[in-house]
């Protein structure tokens, strides 16, 4: 439905410090959606990105974001910081 | 926005104003145009430089070799907003390229990426004609997104009304309906497909031969980290419609 209510399994947290994701890898429950606030910790810009979930999201310096992803299927979802493509990385796993 | 050229005795159209006139007061006249499909979601901070092109295919020398792009220069204001400026152009079958519009277009994200069922957004443009003959045009857009799996689906429902009194122009508001369909096989390469229907004024809706339609493989993805790009190779479907087109769409990103 597409005003229903938002059901999330749970809030989730990703934080950015010194150009790294954690946790790197973060578990969330497969077939339900989630919520997941990404919260970086740099004096520099980050962008959110994955191709995986579809999603692509400036975080700003010391700011935070608020991302909605699923109800995905079993399986590993890689995500990276645009700003810090090669060095900036993560999985979401869903299980 | 929807732009087009056509063979009509109008040499000088501006993109969505002629697009449905002609289909709606000249049936037999050939009226080519093909857009971008919109997402509704923002990209807050980013501010873009985008050049799109499209061009027809037919046997028919009256259908063959239109043109029509745009240059656009669009920036995310805050994340759920996003403006942009552009210059329209054209080129009927034979003629030479020709500036049709400016124009100034906002969208609008209601909802943060997947918070809802269906992602859902708006776009409001408004087209100032830079030839003596055509009116300026408004034109909204309903802009609809989903992710299932690894496929996006968006479709965008428009519908566009002349602005002013011209002689045989119609003031009867025109509707068009955009499809896309891509798997994310990663970042580079989404393969896909997309419909473009320009259905025409009101009265039209129901005729679908009156109406031009295209439908055809399509690949966007993101080159380099800063380059995105779409290219369409569409097959009409309709009689209106050229037998191909082609549309390429370029867009350099960068971050302010």
């Amino acid at each position: 439905m597409l005003l229903g209510g938002a059901a999330y399994a749970e809030d989730y947290l990703l934080t950015i410090k010194n150009h790294q994701f954690t946790p790197k890898e973060l578990v969330i429950p497969a077939g339900q959606r989630a919520k997941i606030i990404v919260r970086n910790q740099d004096a520099t810009p980050a962008e959110f990105e994955s191709s995986d979930l579809n999603r692509e999201k400036v975080v700003g310096a010391n700011g935070e974001i608020t991302l909605f992803v699923g109800p995905l299927d079993a399986g590993r979802y890689g995500f990276f910081d645009d700003f810090h493509r090669e060095t900036t990385t993560g999985v979401i796993i869903a299980k | 926005m929807f732009i087009s050229a056509s063979t009509s005795k109008f040499k000088q159209l501006s993109s969505m104003a002629a697009f449905f006139v002609l289909t709606a007061g000249m049936q037999s006249s050939f009226a080519f145009g093909l857009d971008e499909v919109y997402s509704p979601n923002a990209e807050f901070g980013e501010i873009s430089l985008e050049i799109s092109h499209a061009r027809s295919f037919d046997k028919n020398a009256a259908k063959d070799g239109a043109q029509v792009g745009e240059v656009t220069l669009e920036a995310g204001l805050t994340p759920r907003f996003v403006v942009a400026v552009s210059g329209e152009y054209s080129a009927d079958p034979g003629n030479a390229m020709q500036l049709d519009a400016h124009q100034i277009e906002g969208r609008y994200q209601f909802f943060e990426s997947g918070e809802q069922w269906m992602d859902v957004g708006a776009l409001v443009a408004y087209s100032f004609s830079k030839q003596a003959d055509t009116p300026d045009t408004l034109e909204v857009k309903l802009l609809l997104q989903k992710d299932v799996g690894k496929f996006t689906h968006t479709a965008n429902i428009g519908f566009s009304q002349n602005v002013g009194t011209f002689p045989n122009l119609t003031d009867e508001a025109g509707y068009t309906f955009l499809w896309s369909t891509r798997y994310r096989y990663n970042e580079y390469f989404q393969p896909g497909f997309e419909i473009q229907s320009d259905l025409g004024p009101g009265a039209q809706l129901g005729y679908l031969n009156q109406q031009e339609h295209y439908m055809g493989p399509s690949v966007q993805g993101k080159l380099f980290g800063h380059l995105k790009y779409q290219a369409a190779y569409l097959f009409g479907v309709s009689d209106p419609a050229a037998q191909q087109a082609v549309r390429l769409n370029l867009e350099y990103e960068m971050h302010f």
